[in-house]
């Protein structure tokens, strides 16, 4: 909502470009078969078509509105998104305008009782957090969506019905120009929370809702304070209510503030009530200069999911599959990772690198980061937003012993988003190696990053198929020689990076010359980990066995079982 | 420092808050007195149980709830 007197467009930072689409050729009789459509151009659809892109696959991308979200949204976008971003060329407008950060502290009315710091090696490319408005989030994609000839952008273009078959999806689209029907292989469905496409197949979310409500409001202030998640509990300028603020750029700010229990929501959404609450919450900041109200919103907290997120033809990305409570900023983050998981998998199925059997993989693995953001989400939750007498108690003790004692401190701790490990996974067929190493990412989690002594970084070089990771004391050994040919056969998109303590090694390897990036892995000459096209070890191997890792190339491909 | 690992510290904030919501409001405080008794018996060191209830009287929060 916007203050009165201005439209749902009507930013104070923010230009809306209004699209309208062109004359569908399927209005003129043409009748061929899309390899993919993906219905809803948000975050999470338009990195789908970017990454399907990355594997030269064409798609038509559909989206019912005219311009981008109305709002700032969701605002936080975690490292592993960044690598997504990156890996789909769009990183660099995100990495220039959005504001990075790694800090946080929180309060127990005016005493600061927690110090966040998030975990940031000195290998990493990117910072664990960026803060940026989801508007732009999607002009950011939407301009690498533009620039590429694969992507047919249909904007207006409102799904009105889905049928399906063993062969095929079809959409009936309504466009301002007409209607017409869309013929598609698979379907992708980025929809969103309300997802019209789950609710035409007759598909229903399941899971709790939680009562605590909060409501969102971006200010516009000149406001003197680093990019740092600060969360107030029991603050005085909001009695009984949670406060979180944060940073974002265009010196705009996110105040988030929980509802008393039993607060009334259309009273608190009014526009004189949000202006009476943030300017109570800005003076008790300190802050006395003059601010401007942009926008605001309200959410409860949800953990609903899917049972399936494949039906038949059509995969559930995003918040059409799961929704998660914000706290911790899983939503955006976990959809961007349910993006890049299909979109890689169904690319190389889709030009002919891998088995469609690769896809069945999917709803385990992203159904399962959802389980597993859930188990978080619902301690944060819990202490955000505490749902009984017993749960308010609790928080009390926790919070007010925490002023002395540095024991219940971590209680307080957001545990933002982590990617998820996906050791459980049929992609990941040799766990049980990881006994062998006494530190180093274990099997499934995401390959930590490393600076190279020749400039840029390790993953920069991984490739869009399997990579390796060889460790080396000078020259390959014969059975890495041989895990390379056997690898090279299995995966045509295959790359291998070899990596060598001596300092003589040629430029074709990559120097470790002072061992940090052994290390970080555990690894000894003879070493060897696997990597997927989204950067998690699908196998590694205290000494190379080229047979395990043909055979780890076979399963991520989908031409074998487990 | 606690001598006992975080996550059973969360372990513990969790057994409680569901144990309070088990009494019920008209009996947690008789809950909690029976805890503390029962908490001394098991930790068996007198001075530590007087240090633990000096800690929590001191900065007890104003009554909000």
């Amino acid at each position: 909502m916007r203050p009165a007197g201005r439209g749902p467009l009507d930013s104070l930072y923010f230009d809306y470009p209004i699209f309208t689409p062109e004359r569908a050729p399927e209005l003129d009789g043409a009748r061929a078969t899309h390899a993919v459509a993906i219905v809803g151009a948000g975050p999470i659809g338009m990195t789908a078509a970017l990454t399907l892109a990355r594997y030269g696959v064409r798609c038509v991308l559909l989206d019912q509105k005219e311009t981008f979200n109305d709002g700032s949204r969701a605002t936080c976008i975690a490292r592993p998104s960044m690598h997504i971003l990156d890996s789909i060329g769009a990183v660099e407008p995100f990495v220039a305008k959005a504001l990075g950060w790694q800090f946080g502290r929180s309060y127990y009315g005016d005493d600061q009782i927690f110090r966040l710091e998030m975990p940031h090696p000195p290998g990493e490319k990117y910072l664990p957090m960026y803060n940026l408005q989801q508007q732009f989030t999607e002009k950011f994609l939407h301009d690498a969506v533009a620039r590429s000839p694969l992507i047919d952008m249909r904007w207006q273009s409102d799904v009105k019905d889905v049928t399906m078959t063993s062969e095929r999806v079809t959409l009936s689209v309504a466009s301002p120009q007409g209607e017409y029907a869309l013929d598609a292989g698979f379907v992708l469905a980025a929809d969103g929370a309300r997802s019209p496409v789950r609710a035409m197949l007759g598909l229903r979310l399941k899971g709790e809702n939680y009562e605590g409500r909060y409501v969102i409001a971006d200010v516009q202030m000149d406001h003197d304070f680093p990019t740092e998640r600060r969360a107030f509990f029991e603050p005085r300028s909001n009695p009984g209510g949670t406060i979180l603020i944060h940073k974002q750029p265009d010196n705009i700010w996110r105040i988030d503030y929980q509802l008393r229990d039993g607060e009334d929501e259309q009273m608190a959404l009014r526009e004189d009530t949000i202006r009476a609450r943030v300017g109570a919450i800005l003076a008790g900041l300190g802050h006395t200069k003059p601010w401007d109200l942009e926008w605001w919103s309200v959410y409860s907290a949800n953990t609903l999911l899917l049972d399936d997120y494949r039906h038949g033809r059509v995969f559930f990305i995003g918040d059409s599959a799961h929704i998660v409570p914000i706290f911790g900023v899983r939503g955006l983050n976990n959809g961007f990772a349910d993006a890049f998981n299909i979109g890689w998998k169904l690319g190389l199925v889709l030009n002919g690198h891998a088995d469609a059997r690769l896809l069945d993989s999917y709803t385990p693995e992203r159904r399962g980061a959802t389980l597993d953001v859930f188990a978080n989400a619902k301690k944060s939750t819990r202490f955000m937003t505490p749902p009984s007498r017993g749960w308010r108690l609790a928080r009390e003790a926790a919070l007010s012993l925490s002023l002395k004692h540095a024991f219940p401190r971590g209680l307080a701790n957001p545990r933002q988003m982590q990617p998820y490990t996906y050791s459980g996974s049929p992609l990941t067929p040799f766990v049980q190696n990881d006994a062998a190493f006494a530190a180093g990412p274990v099997s499934g989690s995401a390959a930590p990053n490393a600076r190279l002594a020749q400039g840029g970084f390790l993953l920069d070089r991984a490739g869009l198929g399997l990579t390796a990771l060889l460790f080396t004391a000078g020259e390959p050994e014969a059975l890495q020689i041989s895990a390379l040919e056997r690898m090279a056969r299995v995966d045509p998109l295959f790359s291998a990076l070899i990596i060598s303590t001596n300092p003589d090694s040629g430029d074709r390897v990559i120097l470790d010359a002072d061992g940090v990036i052994s290390t970080l892995y555990d690894a000894v000459p003879g070493s060897a980990y696997l990597l997927r096209p989204d950067l998690h070890v699908a196998g590694r191997w205290q000494h190379c066995d080229p047979s395990e890792m043909a055979a780890t190339a076979r399963i991520c491909l989908g031409r074998a079982d487990q | 420092m606690s001598p006992i690992p975080f996550e059973d510290i969360e372990a513990a904030y969790d057994a409680m808050a569901q144990a309070i919501d088990a009494a019920g409001e008209a009996r947690e405080v008789q809950f909690f007195s029976r805890l503390a008794l029962l908490l001394a018996h098991e930790l068996g060191d007198i001075e530590r149980f007087r240090a633990a209830i000096a800690a929590a009287l001191e900065g007890l929060p104003e009554n909000r709830s």
